[in-house]
């Protein structure tokens, strides 16, 4: 009698055991989901600090022997990183793959900086020659 | 160890939702949830507290 009420625990045991088991299973198979769904992310701040690398800080309106005064004022409004850009490309004369390795950033952005510099300057220039005309 | 008397009335209680047998359970039961826990045989503790959260908030599930 003793003997059949220890084997009905242990089995109560048992069946625990097993149900948890298999709870777990299910469980780690729908954190790896979620894991894989939603990966781990790494903040912004981290990102940036690994990614960006300051320009060289030594872009002045002076890098260019500018003939045009208009242009040096437009120049000198572009963002440090387009100064740099063209600094990089038409002063000192890199190659793209150069200079994008000195910025630390693919050369397919150095050629976007590039030509959203130059357009920046060409509007400018069309803004201001606009004013002198009026 | 527990016998089997004690275990069947924590395991009642904790099914019951009593939070001091549900962390005796957890803690009966943590070899078998720590050995779920490893990923590439590197132990996630984030998996780990996720697995100790699903047992105690499915464990009134278990009918015994």
């Amino acid at each position: 009698m003793e003997t059949g009420q220890r084997n009905e625990k242990d089995e109560l045991r048992a069946r625990f055991t097993v149900w948890l088991k298999t709870l777990l299973r299910r469980a780690k198979i729908d954190y790896i989901r979620l894991e894989r769904r939603y990966p781990k992310t790494v903040t912004l701040e981290l990102t940036e600090k690994e990614t960006v690398i300051p320009p060289p800080e030594s872009v002045t309106p002076n890098s260019f022997d500018f003939e045009n005064d208009k242009l040096r004022a437009a120049f000198v409004r572009l963002s440090l990183s387009k100064r740099s850009i063209l600094e990089m490309l038409f002063v000192r004369g890199l190659e793209a793959n150069e200079a994008a390795r000195e910025m630390g950033c693919t050369i397919q952005h150095v050629y976007n900086l590039r030509s959203k510099a130059l357009k920046e300057l060409r509007a400018e220039m069309s803004k201001e020659e606009g004013n002198d005309d009026e | 160890m527990m016998n089997n008397e004690e275990f069947r009335c924590l395991l009642k209680r904790a099914t019951e939702g009593d939070k001091a047998s549900i962390e005796e359970i957890l803690r009966l039961y943590s070899p078998l949830i720590d050995r779920n826990s490893y990923i590439h045989g590197k132990l996630d503790e984030d998996l780990r507290q996720y697995l100790l959260l699903k047992v105690s908030q499915n464990i009134h599930k278990f009918s015994s």
